[in-house]
């Protein structure tokens, strides 16, 4: 896994208490916007699942000193990643997966930016007109310089469903074969 | 035979609080009519008589909250209590920092006093009388709840100016300790915590330790 570049706030405790101070908490919120996209284009995640914050680096930093006992580190509290969440939704760059809005994809670029992206490399490759699969398009070897290799499948999937819904690419999907068409 | 007479006389004596509060159940309907009726015709009444209608209230400790706060800011008992209050916690608030929490002053005001005490409620009504009357300590109730007096001359923003320099200079505290540090008590501490919170001069990092203070990095430091 790729190192993070944690930023300043990251060891600073208060950073994982929602600041009450509207004017901070806007600041408080967006420093955590934006670690938590670049955390997730570092580690070429995905998915976030609220349920499993807890066993993440990003929202528990262990290296935090704390005077009582060293079991107990600063975690954000599951309220506080949704609060960030529905904030990042905002912004095009998560999408609930489930009603309950434990599940989320989380992507720092939104769909529609992955969606012409993967399009215009199609283009410029000479892939328009033919088919590829999933596996070749993120992980095969035409793709290594590209910003979608190594990109989650669902979220490879969703991009390719808003070309397919502007008429630009055609989904093929069956049995164990998982393939896309560009026009 | 004595202890005969004992029993009689004190049933005399309760026979006797049973007709007194007969009585004081008279006066608390015919006044609750009266009040009725002053609140129908507002305008024909001076303003003096419904200062000693008050105050009739006042001696029997009637509760009518409402119309004595539609006729008057409150009673002439009151204005004077808070005239006192004024002139005994002028120097004691000062040195304390500049505020006092009202139950503190009850204790200060009740131990001075020795008979004649205060009730809860009187006080309080006597401090609210301190900011119209433009005395040098003024009632001041937090967003907590919490009331205390404070001095005229005190700024918020220079206590939370000070404060913050305080959480500098020791990178982090708690109201405990900000307590401890400026020998007030830590209801006080707490508030001016959160009051330097406020300004946006603090921020806070609540961990199962303790609420802790830090500077506010935040605003303060750019990315």
């Amino acid at each position: 896994m790729t190192e993070i570049d944690w930023p300043w706030q990251y060891s600073f405790p208060p950073f994982f208490t929602l600041q009450p101070h509207a004017e901070t908490r806007a600041k408080q919120i967006a420093a955590w916007k934006n670690l938590v996209l670049n955390y997730f284009r570092t580690t070429k995640q995905a998915i976030l699942d609220i349920r499993e914050i807890h066993s993440t680096p990003l929202f528990n930093n262990v290296s935090i000193d704390s005077i009582l006992s060293n079991d107990e580190f600063r975690k954000l509290p599951s309220e506080v990643v949704s609060v960030i969440v529905e904030e990042l939704a905002k912004s095009g760059n998560a999408t609930p997966l489930d009603k309950a809005k434990l599940r989320w994809i989380v992507s720092w670029h939104t769909l529609d930016e992955w969606a012409d992206i993967i399009y215009s490399w199609a283009q410029t490759n000479g892939f328009a007109g033919s088919v590829c699969t999933f596996y070749e398009l993120t992980q095969g070897e035409n793709t290594v310089d590209q910003e979608f290799h190594g990109l989650d499948n669902e979220l490879l999937v969703r991009a390719l469903k808003t070309l397919e819904a502007a008429k630009r690419a055609e989904l093929i999907i069956f049995d164990d074969n998982e393939g896309v068409k560009f026009f | 035979e004595q202890q005969r007479a004992t029993d009689e006389s004190i049933n005399v004596a309760f026979q006797d609080l049973k007709k007194l509060m007969g009585m004081a159940k008279d006066m608390v309907s015919i006044s609750k009519t009266i009040s009725a009726k002053i609140r129908e015709r507002q305008g024909d009444i001076t303003e003096d008589e419904t200062v000693r209608f008050k105050s009739y209230l006042m001696s029997l400790g009637i509760d009518d909250p409402v119309t004595r706060d539609a006729y008057k800011s409150s009673n002439e008992y009151f204005k004077q209590l808070a005239r006192q209050l004024a002139e005994i916690l002028e120097e004691p608030v000062k040195e304390v920092g500049g505020m006092m929490a009202l139950t503190d002053v009850y204790c200060r005001v009740n131990r001075a006093r020795g008979l004649e005490l205060l009730s809860p409620e009187d006080l309080l009504n006597a401090c609210r009388q301190l900011a119209p009357l433009s005395l040098p300590i003024v009632l001041r109730i937090f967003d907590s709840g919490v009331m205390v007096l404070q001095s005229r001359a005190h700024s918020d923003y220079e206590v939370a100016e000070a404060v913050s320099q305080l959480i500098k200079d020791r990178g982090s505290v708690t109201a405990t300790e900000l307590a401890q540090s400026e020998g007030i008590s830590v209801v006080l501490a707490c508030e001016r915590l959160l009051m330097t919170e406020k300004y946006g001069k603090a921020c806070r990092d609540d961990s199962i330790e303790a609420l802790r203070f830090y500077p506010n990095l935040f605003l303060e430091q750019e990315t």
